[in-house]
C-alpha cells in the first residue's frame, strides 16, 4: 500500500520508479540499474533493509540512499546513517517534506546549489517542474520536461537516447521507439531549434555557454 | 552436611579474619603448652638426674669414711676451712648454692652425717627412689638411696622453688615472643585476606560499572580461578539478560513496522489525494485509502483479538465442535483460495466435540488463511481433522516454502514476519492461534511435511469435550 502510494506520488513529482518488496531484490536492482536515488525501508523481509544498503555500500556504489522506516530511535538512526544512508525519514512522514529531501540529495549528488537551471535564456525549475524562456513561462508535457530536465542536468555532455529512455520509463511502462523523437521535436519547437543538439551515435546535448 | 553460608550481615572480611584469627590462637595456645611442658619434663628429669647421680657419689664417699670411721660426724665437724680457697663472691655462690640443697645418711634410724638444710627429720623409706617432702618453708624434692652393705641409707635433695624458677624463665621466655606474634600476625592476616578480596572488589566494580549498552563477556583472565566460575555465571545471566533485550528490541521494530507503515500510507494517500486535480485520479485514489484503512482497521482488529486472547484466563463459551468451526471457516476462504488459484482439500467424518466455538474458529480461520497465502498459485491447502487419546487434531498442510526448524520457534511471535511473509501480513496470525490453543488448554506444533515435500504442516490438538 505504501509503496504504490510512493510510486504514484514519486510518478507524479516527474521521477521513474522501481518498486521491489525484498531486500535481495533491492540488491538486485540497485546493481542493475543506475538509479539517481533509493529509498530504502528496513522493514524488510528476508534480507533486512540494513543489510541491503551495507551491500549496496560494499560495491562502493554511491547511489544517494534515503531510509524510510518505522524505527524511530536516535540509535537506530545513527545505525542507518553509519551503514551508508544519506538521510533517514521517520514513518509516517510528509511527502512534502520527503520530495524536498529527495531534490536535495540528487542536487548534491549532481553537484548543483539550486533545483532552478539556467542556460541559453533558457530555465527549468526541478521544484515547481516548470519551464521559462527568457522569464516567460513555457507549458510543456510531462515527457517534454524530463528529456529537458535530464538534458540541463548534464549540460555539456552527451546524453544516449537509452539513458534518455531510462529517466522516462520505469519498469511498469511500455517504452515507445519514438518517444525520445517526439520530446525532442517538441521542446525545439517551443524553446528554439539550436538549444538541442543531436549527433548521430552519441545521443543529444545541450552545449555548455561559451 | 548442609553447607552454612557465612554469617548474613558480618563482611566476607572480618568473618574470614574472625575464623583464621580463632584458630591461630588455638595453635599459639597448643604449641606454648607443649612447649612449656615438655620443658617442664626435660627440666625435672635433668634435675632427678643430677641428685641419683649425688647420691651415688655420696654413696662412694661415704664407703670409705663409714668403713673406716664408724663414729657419729656433725656436719659442722666436715666443714673445711674454706675461707682459704674461695673468694667472697665465691663463697656467696656457694652459700646460695648450698641453701638449695641438702644431703643426710642414716644409719638405722640415726642421722649419720646431714647438711642443716633440708625438710624436718622423718625416717626414710625402705625403697629407692624419689620422694616430695613439705618443709616448714619450701618443698623438698628428695632420692633415697640404700647401701646395704654397710646399712647406711644416703638421701640427697632439693628445693623444689629452683625448678619452678627455670620453668618459669622458659615460661616467660616463650611468652613473649609469642605474644609479640599474636598481633603481627593478626595484622598480616588481615593484610593478606584483604588483598585476597583485593580481587573480588575490583570484580565487583567491573561489573558495576556495566550498563545494558555493555554486555560483553568479562574475560577470564585477570581473575584469580576461584573466581572464574562467580565470571562465568556472570557472563551467563549477561548473555540472557542480551538476548532477551535483542528480542525485545526487534519486538519493538516489528510492532513500529507493522503500526506506522499503514499510517504512512494513508498519510500519503491523502496528501497524493488533496494534490491530485483529475477527477477521475481522485476517485480511483480515494478507493486505494479505503483499502489502506480497512488494512489498518484489520490489523487492529487483530491485535484487539490478540490482546483480548491474552489478558483471558479461560474460554468464555463451550460446546463448540471443531468439524463445523473447520469447514466454516473453510468456506469464508474459498473465495480468497479461489482468487489465488489454491485448491481446498478436507477430510474428517463425525463429530469433534470440543471447547469455545469461537476459539475453535479463529485458530481454523488463521491457519486456513496462513496456509492459502502462503501457498504458490495452483497448489492444495489440506486440512484434515482425528482424534485419538481424547484429543482432537487438525492438520493444515500446504505447499509454501515452509520455516526453517530455527524460525519456528519466532513465528509465533507478534509482528514476526516469516521469510516468505506477504508485504501485507503482520505477523500475527499464528500468535492468534497460538494464544487460543493455550486457552483451549491445547498444543501447538509446526513441522515438515509428513511426504517431504516442500511446505508447512501447522498441527493443533485440543482436548475433547467430556
Amino acid at each position: 500500500m505504501l509503496a504504490q502510494g510512493l510510486r504514484r506520488a514519486l510518478q507524479r513529482a516527474g521521477y521513474a520508479v522501481d518498486v521491489v518488496g525484498a531486500g535481495e531484490d533491492a540488491i538486485a536492482a540497485a546493481r542493475a540499474n543506475p538509479y539517481a536515488l533509493i529509498l530504502l525501508d528496513l522493514g524488510l523481509p528476508t534480507v533486512s533493509g540494513l543489510e541491503a544498503l551495507k551491500s549496496i555500500r560494499g560495491r562502493r556504489d554511491a547511489t544517494p540512499v534515503i531510509i524510510v522506516t518505522a524505527r524511530d530511535r536516535p540509535e537506530q538512526k545513527v545505525e542507518g546513517l553509519d551503514a551508508g544512508a544519506d538521510d533517514y525519514v521517520v514513518k509516517p512522514f510528509d511527502l512534502d517534506e520527503l520530495l524536498a529531501r529527495i531534490r536535495a540529495q540528487i542536487r548534491r549528488r549532481e553537484q548543483r546549489t539550486s533545483d532552478a537551471l539556467l542556460a541559453h535564456g533558457v530555465s527549468v525549475d526541478l521544484a515547481a517542474r516548470t519551464v521559462a524562456s527568457h522569464g516567460k513561462r513555457v507549458p510543456v508535457t510531462a515527457k517534454e520536461f524530463k528529456v529537458l530536465a535530464a538534458l540541463m542536468r548534464r549540460m555539456g555532455q552527451f546524453v544516449s537516447k537509452e539513458e534518455l529512455e531510462g529517466a522516462l520509463y520505469d519498469d511498469t511502462a511500455d517504452v515507445e521507439s519514438n518517444t525520445i523523437e517526439v520530446a525532442v521535436y517538441g521542446l525545439r519547437r517551443k524553446l528554439g531549434p539550436g538549444l538541442i543538439v543531436t549527433a548521430r551515435g552519441l545521443g543529444y546535448t545541450i552545449p555548455k555557454e561559451s | 552436611m548442609t553447607r552454612r553460608p557465612l554469617a548474613r550481615s558480618t563482611s566476607l572480611l572480618a568473618a574470614l579474619f574472625g575464623r583464621i584469627g580463632v584458630l591461630f590462637l588455638l595453635i599459639v595456645l597448643a604449641v606454648g603448652s607443649i612447649a612449656f611442658f615438655t620443658a617442664q619434663r626435660r627440666i625435672n628429669e635433668i634435675y632427678d638426674g643430677q641428685l641419683i647421680v649425688g647420691a651415688n657419689v655420696l654413696r662412694a664417699l661415704m664407703d670409705e669414711e663409714v668403713r673406716e670411721e664408724p663414729a657419729t660426724h656433725d656436719i659442722s665437724e666436715l666443714q673445711v676451712d674454706d675461707a682459704a680457697i674461695l673468694s667472697p663472691d665465691e663463697r656467696q655462690a656457694f652459700n646460695d648454692y648450698a641453701d638449695w640443697r641438702m644431703f643426710r645418711i642414716w644409719r638405722g634410724a640415726q642421722v649419720v652425717i646431714r647438711s642443716d638444710t633440708g625438710p624436718p627429720l622423718v625416717a626414710p623409706s625402705a625403697q629407692n627412689g624419689f620422694s616430695d617432702v613439705a618443709g616448714p618453708k619450701y618443698r623438698w624434692r628428695v632420692y633415697t638411696l640404700h647401701v646395704p652393705r654397710q646399712r647406711v641409707v644416703v638421701q640427697i635433695g632439693e628445693r623444689t622453688d629452683i625448678r619452678l624458677v627455670l620453668v618459669r624463665g622458659i615460661a616467660l621466655g616463650l611468652a613473649l615472643p609469642l605474644l609479640l606474634l599474636i598481633p603481627t600476625a593478626a595484622v598480616l592476616i588481615w593484610l593478606s585476606l584483604s588483598d585476597g578480596l583485593q580481587a573480588l572488589r575490583t570484580l565487583i566494580s567491573e561489573i558495576g560499572r556495566r550498563t545494558l549498552r555493555d554486555l560483553s563477556p568479562l574475560p577470564l583472565e585477570p581473575w584469580p580461578r576461584d573466581l572464574h566460575p562467580l565470571v562465568r555465571s556472570i557472563n551467563r545471566l549477561f548473555e540472557r539478560i542480551d538476548r532477551s533485550l535483542q528480542h525485545e528490541r526487534r519486538f519493538l521494530d516489528d510492532a513500529a513496522h507493522q503500526l506506522r507503515t499503514p499510517l504512512a500510507a494513508v498519510k500519503l494517500q491523502t496528501q497524493l489525494i488533496a494534490g491530485e486535480d483529475d477527477p477521475a485520479e481522485r476517485q480511483a485514489m480515494t478507493a486505494q485509502l479505503v483499502e489502506s484503512v480497512d488494512r489498518a482497521s484489520a490489523l487492529t482488529d487483530r491485535l484487539l483479538t490478540l490482546a483480548r486472547l491474552e489478558a483471558s484466563r479461560a474460554p468464555s463459551g463451550k460446546g463448540g465442535d471443531l468439524r463445523e468451526e473447520t469447514v466454516a471457516a473453510l468456506a469464508d476462504l474459498a473465495p480468497v483460495a479461489a482468487r489465488r488459484q489454491v485448491e481446498l482439500s478436507f477430510e474428517g467424518r463425525g463429530r469433534f466435540a470440543s471447547g469455545d466455538p469461537a476459539l475453535l474458529r479463529l485458530i481454523a480461520t488463521n491457519l486456513v488463511e496462513n496456509a492459502i497465502t502462503h501457498a504458490p498459485e495452483r497448489s492444495e491447502v489440506a486440512v484434515r481433522l482425528s482424534s485419538s487419546g481424547g484429543r482432537h487434531r487438525l492438520v493444515v498442510t500446504d505447499g509454501g516454502p515452509g520455516i526453517p526448524a530455527g524460525e519456528r520457534d519466532k513465528v509465533l511471535e507478534r509482528f514476526h514476519r516469516g521469510p516468505s511473509a506477504s508485504p501485507s501480513g503482520a505477523g500475527l496470525g499464528l500468535s492468534i492461534v497460538g494464544e487460543a490453543v493455550r486457552l483451549l488448554k491445547g498444543r501447538l506444533q509446526l513441522r515438515d511435511r509428513d511426504d517431504g515435500a516442500p511446505g508447512l504442516c501447522v498441527e493443533i490438538e485440543v482436548p475433547e469435550a467430556e
